[in-house]
């Protein structure tokens, strides 16, 4: 529009009498309001905003249960009490053992990261809950579904507390707007007021490791692993992910599903994922770790044994995938080859112990006399 | 949105267990979670204070009186939308949680005393009272005959309070928890530490999902007690308040609470042994209280006082309430607003409801219903 042209309705001559003046007012007031008009009409989204969920994120953190011996179901369900004592746990026995505690949810209003610089102020609650795997592991997983809001005002807080992790979108939302949360949440980046997952998983993690009923001796010394995903409904023909192994023990999954049932199964395979990866990371620093000590040392076997005994058995990628996701485990047994590395390291350990085992009798049957 | 029966481990859209384990199947996959049988309306038939029920009897039949016309008209309005065979079960709670303290006093506040001259002074205006509930029985359930242990079911349902965020709360500071006070908005500013001196602006309070103005409501729904001297229940560390006791036992009515899968409360049937007032009088019998119960603590928590009563939990509660209980009602509805229910058990209530042909609105405030009276 050429601004040099004012809008017809709109008188060109400004009168001076005060009952005219008023008039040529309101007329401007007019005018202004329809100019706030066309512009608020030129931000809307020229291509329909997706419907459904835009995206669904989360983040897995993996650690060794802090306790001597292995779990078994009683003592996880008093464990997980402290969280609801409704149900206790959803237990499954096989191939290795699996507990999975109740949901807990957290409520939030806050912003979620774009790349952009757009703030989009998201209201909901996240879900979160532990899992136990083999008695030996634990994880602290958090979820949540974004979706765009039914309008952009705050509700009661009833309207949320039907909602089990599911945050409502209050910003405007365009056609890139899935994406850009995608890489939003995916970058690790994080403004002051913006959803910190890490906080939500850590909190339930501190307070499951506190519990009166570990006895605080780990078998190993080992550190943690997070894991952050995001998934969202993509249009190839099978589901595919991207799994990048990022530094300090972060890494980032992203995944496309068919359907909205899948997507809702992506958490489960995510701390399938997270274990094994996990797992990987053990045994990588646990090789590296027996390097430092000489080849017949006490320090070694104490390294090697545990992980030899406790922990090798519990690699069964996999196991407790959901079957329509169980493709994407295909692909990462192709590139980079999850099972065969973790072959090549546990033949790694026990060769070591072997040698370990060799150098200390060879010292007592052919030593020096 | 479909979910699993029992699925609170398998997050939204979780479908049919079967589809997801082709072949194979675990039976402690997911928690079974037991119907419960529902009326369709429960109707709670007024509330004292122990003190009214302490003192004369004229207080308790002005309000019975009154009360016995408004549940009559309700029974048909549940008729008029049911049909005729509408299942309505009426329900009267003891305040029991709340005791005065001195011996004088719990003499004349013993269950034998109290009960018989509430029963008759509702049965004297034709209202039949189904079913007898202790408020105590929504802080701590008893163990019962059957062998299930002593729920403590206010400390149940305090884990499943999640706190409503102010504007910013990201998820890094931990949700308020431990005060026991429950805010459906932001509080004025008035008496933030340090505003004197620093000379900021006063900020009006501001209610989260308002509607133009606000009305913030600050609920208290516990203290820490001070132990009780000679308290028969063992004293508790945590006070409960009035309107937290008061929202456990709008889910018990409404069927909303499960331990390990099952019922909360099981009604006790009790049916009054009957001994004549006097030898040859015409006067109607009197109930015998057992023995056993002389203490509210050894009673069951919902007793079942009428053989034909459809079930204690309903699709819809209804209740008689002194208008005092105004305030106290409005902080049932915004602690339960807070309470995280079990999306397996509103989905089984609904769909029951839909096959019966009944609404059920998902959210638990929407199945609550009030009449207030004046109690002059």
């Amino acid at each position: 529009m050429n601004p040099e042209v004012p809008p017809p309705h709109i008188p060109i001559s400004r009168p001076i009498s005060v009952d005219r003046a008023s008039r040529a007012t309101r007329e401007q007031r007019r005018a202004r309001q329809v100019r706030l008009l066309a512009r608020s009409a030129g931000k809307q989204p020229r291509t329909p905003a997706p419907e459904g969920p835009l995206i669904e994120f989360g983040e897995v953190v993996t650690c060794l249960l802090p306790n001597s011996s292995a779990m078994y179901r009683d003592s996880i369900t008093e464990l997980f009490g402290q969280m609801s004592d409704e149900y206790g746990v959803a237990w499954r026995e096989r191939p290795i053992p699996l507990a999975t505690s109740p949901d807990i949810t957290e409520g939030v209003d806050c912003v979620l990261v774009t790349p952009r610089k757009a703030e989009m102020r998201a209201i909901g609650t996240v879900a979160i809950r532990a899992v136990v795997y083999g008695g030996r592991i634990l994880q602290s997983s958090a979820q949540t579904r974004v979706v765009r809001a039914a309008s952009d005002k705050r509700h009661p807080w009833g309207h949320y507390m039907d909602r089990d992790g599911v945050l409502e979108v209050v910003s405007k939302i365009t056609a890139t707007t899935s994406d850009d949360l995608v890489e939003g949440f995916l970058s690790n980046k994080s403004l002051p007021k913006s959803l910190d997952m890490k906080a939500i998983c850590d909190r339930l993690l501190g307070r499951i490791r506190m519990d009166q009923q570990l006895d605080q001796s780990a078998i190993l010394r080992t550190r943690a692993t997070r894991l952050r995903w995001a998934a969202r409904i993509g249009h190839a023909d099978q589901p595919r992910l991207i799994f990048k192994l990022g530094a300090d023990r972060i890494r980032t999954v992203m995944i496309s599903a068919r359907n909205e049932a899948e997507l809702a199964r992506v958490p489960r395979f995510c701390e399938d994922l997270g274990v094994h990866d996990w797992l990987l990371t053990l045994g990588s620093a646990a090789l590296a770790d027996t390097d430092l000590f000489a080849k017949d040392s006490r320090q070694r076997i104490d390294i090697i044994a545990p992980m030899l005994t406790q922990l090798v058995h519990l690699w069964m990628p996999g196991a407790h995938t959901p079957a329509d996701l169980s493709d994407l485990w295909d692909d990462l047994q192709e590139n980079p080859g999850f099972t065969r590395e973790w072959q090549a390291v546990v033949g790694q350990l026990r060769d070591r112990m072997s040698l370990a085992l060799y150098e200390s009798l060879r010292d007592n049957v052919i030593g020096p006399a | 949105m479909t979910r699993t029966i029992g699925g609170t481990s398998s997050w939204k859209g979780g479908s049919n267990p079967v589809e997801t384990v082709t072949g194979y199947f675990e039976a402690t996959e997911h928690p079974r979670i037991s119907e419960l049988p529902l009326s369709h309306v429960s109707i709670e038939v007024g509330h004292f204070y122990m003190r009214d029920l302490a003192n004369g009897i004229d207080r308790i039949r002005a309000q019975f009186r009154e009360v016995a016309l408004i549940v009559e008209a309700h029974i048909k309005i549940a008729q008029a939308k049911y049909g005729d065979d509408a299942r309505v079960s009426t329900c009267f709670l003891i305040d029991d949680y709340f005791r005065l303290s001195g011996s004088r006093l719990l003499e004349r506040t013993a269950p034998n005393v109290i009960v018989p001259k509430l029963l008759a002074a509702a049965e004297e205006f034709g209202l039949s009272i189904d079913y007898l509930a202790r408020e105590a029985g929504c802080w701590q359930v008893p163990p019962t005959e059957k062998g299930t242990p002593r729920i403590y079911l206010a400390e149940m349902v305090r884990k499943r309070i999640v706190h409503q965020p102010l504007r910013g709360m990201n998820g890094r500071r931990p949700p308020a928890a431990e005060s026991g006070w429950l805010c459906n908005g932001r509080r004025e500013s008035e008496h933030v530490s340090g505003q004197a001196l620093h000379g900021l602006d006063y900020q009006p309070a501001e209610e989260l999902g308002r509607n133009e103005h606000s009305i913030v409501l600050d609920v208290e729904m516990w203290s820490k007690a001070s132990p009780k001297k000679g308290a028969t229940p063992p004293s508790d560390p945590i006070s409960w308040s009035c309107p937290y006791l008061a929202s456990i036992w709008q889910l018990l009515r409404l069927g909303m609470l499960r331990f390990q899968g099952g019922a909360v409360v099981e009604p006790f049937r009790w049916q009054p042994e009957l001994r004549p007032s006097r030898p040859g009088s015409a006067a109607p019998a009197l109930k015998v209280w057992p023995e056993e119960w002389s203490d509210w603590w050894d009673m069951p928590a919902v007793l079942q006082l009428n053989p034909r009563a459809k079930p204690f939990a309903a699709y819809h509660s209804f209740s008689v309430l002194p208008l005092r209980y105004l305030r106290i009602e409005s902080a049932v509805q915004l602690i339960l607003e807070h309470v995280r229910l079990d999306a397996a058990v509103i989905d089984q209530i609904v769909e029951r409801g839909k096959s019966e042909g009944v609404v059920v609105p998902r959210a638990v405030t929407e199945r609550m219903k009030h009449c207030m009276v004046s109690e002059s």
